[in-house]
């Protein structure tokens, strides 16, 4: 098994119902590929250290899993780099197994509602 | 930033705890000058290891916009 994290930065103009669902789809691709999500945490808008397709704000999330499937990451990428929303992300291979939090990983869509 | 001192002791080998992370842009920000340059362990006395690990997450943070690649100080980006 492998963990891996994914931070990915989203369009801070759209909105919230979209949003919602944009975690959902990235959450609902992990599943696809064979992941399994471990923590989801939502950041928040947040100003980025320079703009990024003309965005000063971005929203950021962070998304750790664990998974078998080698090839994840790569087509995990591919789907991200096509998605609209989504202005920049960075995937991680992390050394151990983070701590799970199950507060946080519900928080979002729970906060949402 | 981290200035000069007498007695450089590195801040991840003194505190083990502290994990170098490129999320913890707040901590690698004391590791770059003003202008989003990484400063030398030499100035700011991080034990080699610990330096490999800042450089890399220092990059990682300025890839995904939590550090600027660069800044340019006599014209402020607000």
């Amino acid at each position: 098994m492998r963990y891996y994290e994914n931070l990915f930065v989203v369009n801070p103009n759209i909105e919230q119902e979209k949003y919602t669902l944009l975690i959902q789809a990235v959450k609902a691709e992990i599943g696809r590929l064979k992941g399994s999500i471990l923590n989801l945490e939502d950041w928040g808008k947040r100003r980025l250290a320079y703009p990024i397709k003309k965005h000063r704000y971005g929203s950021y999330v962070l998304i750790q899993f664990e998974s078998e499937n080698i090839g994840l990451v790569r087509e995990l990428e591919a789907w991200l780099r096509l998605n609209q929303g989504i202005l920049a992300f960075i995937t991680v291979v992390l050394d151990e197994k983070p701590s799970v939090q199950p507060s946080q990983s519900v928080a979002p869509q729970a906060a949402a509602e | 930033m981290v200035l000069l001192s007498k007695r450089k002791i590195c801040k991840f080998c003194e505190n083990p705890e502290e994990k170098v992370d490129y999320k913890n842009y707040k901590v690698l920000r004391r590791f770059v000058t003003e202008q989003g340059k990484i400063i030398p362990s030499r100035i700011t006395g991080t034990c080699a290891r610990h330096q490999r690990e800042l450089t890399k997450a220092i990059k990682r943070a300025r890839n995904i916009a939590l550090l600027p690649y660069s800044y340019d100080v006599t014209q402020s980006y607000k």
